[in-house]
């Protein structure tokens, strides 16, 4: 035993260890739970990045129809029972469907990627109020490390959406429709967004290479952008330090800023426990709460009644649904900017609570707003009505006249 | 001094951020009071949406784009039309006008209001659409004459979240097949 | 010989990660070297009981066909359930003593 421990101590001093991995890194960020999220967002990420490594291995993008019987559908996957015998499904859907039921521990893997995923973005929003909160963003580097943040946050809801697409369960497909068309309201507005989403990926009607573009990001892209703002993020930290403790009292403060412990083996044992914690409570999810694939559908099928948008983007759905789209569909654009443009605005000198109270409330409207929207969402069914307002923005050249008269036939 | 500019260009940002948000928020507000609907039927202007030539005329399409007339007679057919990297779908239907002829049509079955997906209402005829996710009907105006909301063979929105009338496709009968020529995405 | 069935299985696993959970929690707050003794004794009858569900369920997927039959998707849904539950109380164990091991040199260096 005592050879290892000198064997130790050899690499460490050899290698010019000690400085860095006995850094001194403060004690009150391990106590306080407004320090916490942050840690746990980056383990999601992680624990996201390797079980979708796997994942990747076993997926197949593709819109080709296959048919399968109805029989081998899972009950709990289907919200109507199946009026054929035979049921259309894409070539995606059926590569998700070998993941979670027909290759042994695939369930799991897929299981523990989607809770891991809404953890994410439940620490990412939780992390988001915390600072904002605490005003994080005035101190030394601060103001970067808000931007990267407010930029990771929106990534995050991006992948949210683009990995609920990915399997093409009929909720996907009807997420990718909306998300191809949705923001062509700004077509009326003279912004060519219709000719920019076909420019980019060939169609506004899922096809091939629709999913592969959609998959390339989801796997790719949007995780190097995610991991390169993440590795920025861990620079400012490193650069700047934690934010200091809320606390009024200048010389308690200090004194708690002053109280340090070395990284390793402190914090480090702690980040430990902090990685196998959170998968133990992702593990625990799978086992008692695992989610349903949904149900397959392929283009020409009829589309059942009473489908709904991933959790994630339920607020902005229901809001664009509950107000004119003209006005809504640009609502997270105004909600982003006002998030990068707060250290701007923010310009008091309080540190506690009690003295940021204006940005305390702000940041509750936020959380009320999307957690508002949400729950709505859930709960109620928004009338479909026509309202006054939607009548009124029909823009004069919005229809599309049938352009010539064909010759009829009888 | 330094201070006194650091000011000045807080007060910019804030000032442009705010007039940009008020400006995202009027413009549609100010659009939609200026223009009317009876403008829509004074000019063919395509604003929003973007024509996708398939065919050039029936004689240079492709056989598997067309629908025969005995095959729509047994009511609306699906097509799901490849054109280069785009897939446009398609819903031929045979509409029966209040002067007792029958009008072939084809229409792109995607919903004017969020972009789901559409279903068919109607039997042997087609008679309108109806989107599963908002439930917005789409109805044909099947009067030659034109009607109190959309013209002559338009799908305009009888009710429902939609704002505006089905994005429609051009086609022409030949040899008793159903060709689409030109479709509006 | 038949497999033990997925609901058996659940219950010894609850039977050995609960009261091991508890210990390793209690001892962690007593004495941290009886808390890693019976986490560590937690974990391997655990890990042994994984080893033999991960057995079940390659035998059980080695059988699999496409288009499947829905009874056995079920019970490879259940094993696979029992089996993340397993992981779940051997990480739970693990992240504990993690954490008991930080507060107890934490709690040193700061008197």
């Amino acid at each position: 035993m005592k050879i290892f421990s000198r064997l130790w101590e050899l690499f460490i001093e050899r290698f010019h260890l000690k400085e860095f991995l006995e850094h001194p890194v403060p004690r009150y960020s391990n106590i306080n739970p407004l320090y916490w999220f942050g840690d746990v967002a980056a383990v999601s990420f992680f624990l996201l990045a390797l079980t979708g490594f796997f994942l990747a291995l076993f997926y197949t993008p593709g819109v080709n129809v296959v048919t399968i019987p109805a029989a081998s559908l899972a009950p709990w996957d289907l919200l109507h029972p199946p009026a054929a015998e035979a049921v259309r499904a894409t070539e995606s859907y059926i590569s998700a469907y070998r993941i979670a039921y027909l290759t042994p521990f695939g369930f799991i893997l897929r299981q523990f990627h989607l809770w891991a995923a809404y953890m994410m973005i439940m620490a990412v929003l939780v992390h988001f109020f915390a600072k904002f909160v605490l005003g994080s963003y005035k101190r030394r580097g601060g103001g970067a490390l808000w931007l990267l943040g407010v930029l990771l946050g929106f990534l995050t809801i991006n992948q949210a959406v683009l990995g609920y697409i990915l399997p093409l369960h009929l909720d996907g497909i009807l997420a990718l429709m909306i998300g191809l068309n949705l923001f062509r309201y700004f077509d009326y507005l003279g912004i060519p967004v219709g000719n920019a989403v076909i420019a980019l990926l060939g169609s506004n009607y899922p096809t091939d290479q629709v999913i592969r573009v959609i998959y390339v990001a989801h796997i790719l892209i949007v995780p190097a952008v995610i991991l390169l703002l993440l590795g920025l993020k861990i620079q400012g930290i490193l650069y700047g330090g934690v934010s200091p403790p809320p606390i009024k009292n200048a010389e308690v403060r200090e004194r708690m800023v002053k109280d340090v412990e070395p990284f390793y083996p402190h914090r480090f044992a702690l980040m430990v426990g902090q990685v196998f914690l959170q998968i133990s409570l992702l593990m625990l999810l799978v086992a008692f709460f695992p989610q349903p694939l949904l149900e397959p559908w392929a283009p020409g099928e009829l589309v059942p009644a009473g489908v709904r948008p991933p959790w994630p983007v339920m607020w902005y759905y229901t809001y664009v649904k509950m107000i004119d789209p003209f006005i809504s569909v640009g609502m997270p654009i105004l909600m982003l900017i006002f998030a990068l443009v707060v250290p701007l605005l923010d310009r008091s000198r309080g540190i506690t609570v009690g003295e940021r109270w204006v940005w305390v409330i702000i940041a509750l409207v936020y959380m009320a707003i999307i957690g508002y929207g949400s729950v709505l969402g859930f709960i109620i069914d928004i009338p479909k009505q026509v309202t006054p307002f939607t009548q009124i923005t029909v823009p004069p050249d919005s229809a599309v006249p049938y352009v010539t008269t064909p010759s009829p036939v009888g | 001094m330094t201070d006194e500019k650091k000011r000045e260009t807080i007060k910019f940002f804030i000032g442009a951020s705010t007039a940009l948000g008020i400006g995202m928020l009027a413009t549609p507000l100010v659009a939609s009071l200026v223009g009317n609907r009876a403008a829509i039927f004074g000019e063919e202007s395509t604003s929003g949406a973007i024509p996708v030539e398939i065919c050039k005329s029936p004689e240079a399409c492709p056989r598997e784009f067309g629908v025969s007339l005995d095959e729509l007679r047994g009511g609306p057919v699906f097509k799901l039309i490849k054109v280069n990297s785009m897939a446009i779908p398609a819903v031929f239907g045979l509409v029966r006008a209040t002067d007792g002829r029958e009008y072939p049509t084809a229409y792109v079955a995607i919903c004017t209001h969020f972009g789901c997906p559409l279903n068919v209402s109607g039997g042997k005829y087609l008679t309108g659409f109806f989107c599963p996710c908002h439930g917005s009907v789409f109805a044909i105006c099947n009067n030659p004459a034109g009607c109190d909301r959309g013209r002559f063979l338009e799908m305009y929105v009888q009710g429902g979240p939609a704002v505006r009338s089905l994005r429609s496709i051009k086609v022409e009968v030949k040899d008793g097949v159903v060709y689409p020529l030109t479709a509006y995405i | 010989m038949e497999p033990l069935t997925p609901s058996v299985l659940a219950w010894l696993t609850a039977a050995i990660a609960a009261p091991t959970v508890a210990l390793v929690y209690v001892y962690n707050g007593l004495d941290r070297k009886w808390s890693a003794v019976v986490g560590f004794v937690g974990v391997a009858a655990l890990l042994a009981l994984f080893a033999y569900t991960a057995n079940v369920i390659m035998a059980l997927y080695g059988a699999m066909q496409f288009p499947p039959d829905m009874q056995l998707v079920e019970l490879g849904v259940a094993y696979q359930r029992v089996a993340a539950g397993q992981l779940a109380a051997v990480s739970l164990i693990v992240g504990l003593l993690a954490v008991g091991y930080y507060m107890e040199i934490s709690r040193r260096g700061h008197e």
